[in-house]
């Protein structure tokens, strides 16, 4: 079933268009990224979603019904926004007990539950205010699970965290994402949302310029390998690569001393067993032989510098 | 319903909690018994004046008079304390939508479970046990300095009962409760305000403002004055029922609205808060949050 579908949606701000028939669906049980730099219009994208802001065109659904009947959804949508919206003068039991009687209905994680499950037992009875950033971030978080949410959107969920924090934050993420939660999630935090993301949106200009799996994004082009050798052997090698193997191959650095380094990739049908046995047949002395995967920073590395090179063009 | 009942008791929980309360209890009370003292003070300068002016004419010093009755100072220092009220209240409601759409508290409740016209009505159903509660705290205040400093009683002039203790507490009476709608309507405009601004200090601002300047330039407008309802409320430039009752208190028998205005403090001030609900509805459903 779809927990989120946007369809054709744009919204301008005077001349400026923020997002521009941008469509997405984010299936029950992913955890979607919505990845984009700054001024990309991801946040636009998630206060359209939620009925915060009214669409120029486009509609969008969020567990079948209408963003802007948000409130019909009874709080089986949950928000956690960039800042935390805290009411100050409450402290945590307060706030949360606040957000309680505006959902306005029992049943799912009671308050202590959420303050376990986010690590803030221990500050309970602190004003919100007092808090660091980081466990503003977790009450505010803390505040969206109450109840039984079905769908979670967060935006900018890392921002302000320390490595801890991430950390924490990353497993939180596993854990709801393993308790079947649908999670939408817009970042420009890529390295870190890489590990537990299912689904990415890439959002350049107000635009969706691609949309796919994780394991897709990362691995649709041919893997390449890092190959570590002694410095002796790198013309052996090379000849290796290039008569035996027709392997298509770079130097690299190493960084280590008297070890060369080639970044290869292997040609259809040999894997790198076979090419390990080639290279060993032709004398070499394998130091390493690595895979190196793309990351999710380089594939959108990519995507940007193809998009300004296409606007260029344009 | 069921959205209104829900806001309203969150904010009652939030303003209960919050304590912020608690300071404009103190200001209430203060400001009530504070214009008792004043008139007492007031009188026992007058009398050190005439002291001071008949020992150094060489007369001997008047007598020290008997206490004045307590229902004019009670009157006065409860109309001071409403019109401390009228702004706190104003200042509350102005700023309560505004602060919460800019701090994002609004988005919380929007998007998870309340229609946004809820926001409003459980925001104005909350007005109602704040203006009451504010009119009786500076009510009690006032009557218990009152009680204090001065004697309650009938008016008696040369002997003769001008009023009895029932008639007056009947004219303070029907005065307060033409004063409660016109505040619960002042709460109302601020909520209207509220929905129109972009932040909590700009709404302040405005509302303060138009009703600051409705208050200087009513004068102006002249009976036409009685068709809006903050000419009904307590202000510093009074024509409320509040300001008439004090006079009456104190024995003036021209003291009192005409029967048109009288029946247009009853008439006025509802309709027009409900007409502001309506306004600030369909504001906050097409704006952004």
């Amino acid at each position: 079933m779809t927990a989120l579908r946007i369809t054709s949606m744009s919204k301008k701000y005077g001349r400026v268009e923020a997002v521009r028939d941008l469509s997405l669906t984010v299936d029950e049980g992913d955890l979607y990224g919505l990845l984009g730099p700054n001024g990309s219009g991801k946040t636009t994208t998630l206060r359209c979603t939620l009925g915060l802001l009214r669409p120029d065109s486009g509609s969008v659904e969020l567990l079948g019904i209408p963003a802007e009947r948000i409130h019909a959804t009874h709080g089986r949508v949950a928000v956690v926004f960039d800042r935390s919206h805290l009411v100050p003068r409450l402290t945590c039991v307060e706030n949360l007990h606040y957000a309680a009687m505006l959902l306005g209905h029992g049943g799912g994680r009671s308050i202590n539950d959420v303050l376990t499950l986010v690590d803030l037992d221990h500050r309970r009875g602190h004003k919100s205010h007092e808090l660091s950033l980081g466990q503003q971030r977790r009450l505010s978080i803390a505040r969206a699970l109450l109840g039984k949410p079905e769908l979670l959107i967060l935006d900018e969920p890392l921002s302000g965290l320390d490595a801890i924090g991430v950390a924490s934050m990353l497993e939180l993420f596993k854990t709801l994402r393993s308790e079947g939660l649908t999670t939408v999630l817009s970042t420009h935090r890529l390295h870190e949302m890489e590990a537990v993301i299912s689904r990415a949106g890439i959002l350049l200009d107000g635009r969706i310029v691609r949309e796919d799996d994780r394991d897709a994004l990362l691995g649709g082009e041919k893997p390449t390998w890092r190959i570590d050798i002694g410095d002796h052997d790198l013309p052996r090698t090379e000849a290796a690569l290039t008569d035996i193997l027709h392997a298509a191959f770079r130097r690299g650095t190493s960084g280590t001393p008297g070890i060369a380094s080639l970044h290869v990739t292997l040609p259809d049908g040999v894997d790198a067993s076979a090419a390990a046995r080639a290279l060993f047949e032709a004398g070499v002395a394998l130091h390493g032989l690595v895979p190196e995967r793309r990351s999710l920073q380089r594939v959108f590395e990519d995507l940007v510098a193809e998009h300004r090179a296409q606007g260029a063009t344009a | 319903m069921n959205h209104t009942w829900r806001i309203l008791r969150a904010e009652t929980y939030r303003l209960w909690r919050g304590r912020v309360w608690m300071w404009g209890l103190v200001a209430l009370v203060a400001v009530s018994a504070l214009r008792v003292l004043a008139e007492r003070a007031g009188a026992a300068a007058t009398h050190a004046a005439a002291v001071q002016k008949a020992l150094s004419a060489g007369r001997p010093a008047p007598q020290v008079p008997d206490v004045a009755n307590a229902y004019g100072p009670f009157v006065d220092g409860w109309l001071a304390g409403l019109t401390v009220a009228t702004l706190l209240l104003l200042i509350a409601s102005s700023r309560s939508l505004a602060a919460d759409a800019n701090s994002g508290i609004l988005r919380l409740a929007t998007t998870r479970s309340s229609p946004r016209g809820a926001l409003v009505t459980g925001r104005a159903l909350l007005g109602i046990p704040l203006t009451v509660v504010a009119a009786l705290i500076s009510g009690l205040a006032s009557w218990a300095t009152a009680e204090l400093l001065f004697e309650f009683g009938p008016i008696v002039e040369d002997g003769y009962e001008l009023m009895s203790v029932a008639e007056i507490h009947g004219e303070i009476a029907a005065a307060a409760m033409s004063v409660l709608p016109a505040l619960f309507a002042a709460w109302c405009f601020g909520l209207f305000i509220s929905c129109c601004c972009r932040t909590g200090a700009a709404a302040v601002s405005a509302g303060l403002g138009v009703f600051l300047a409705f208050d200087l330039f009513k004068d102006v407008l002249g009976e036409a004055r009685y068709w809006v309802f903050a000419a009904f409320t307590p202000s510093f430039v009074d024509s409320s029922a509040m300001a008439e009752a004090a006079l009456a208190a104190r024995g003036f028998s021209d003291a009192g609205f005409s029967a048109h205005v009288a029946s247009l403090s009853t008439v006025v001030p509802l309709p027009q808060a409900a007409l502001l609900i309506v306004a600030a509805i369909v504001v906050i459903r097409r704006r952004g949050l």
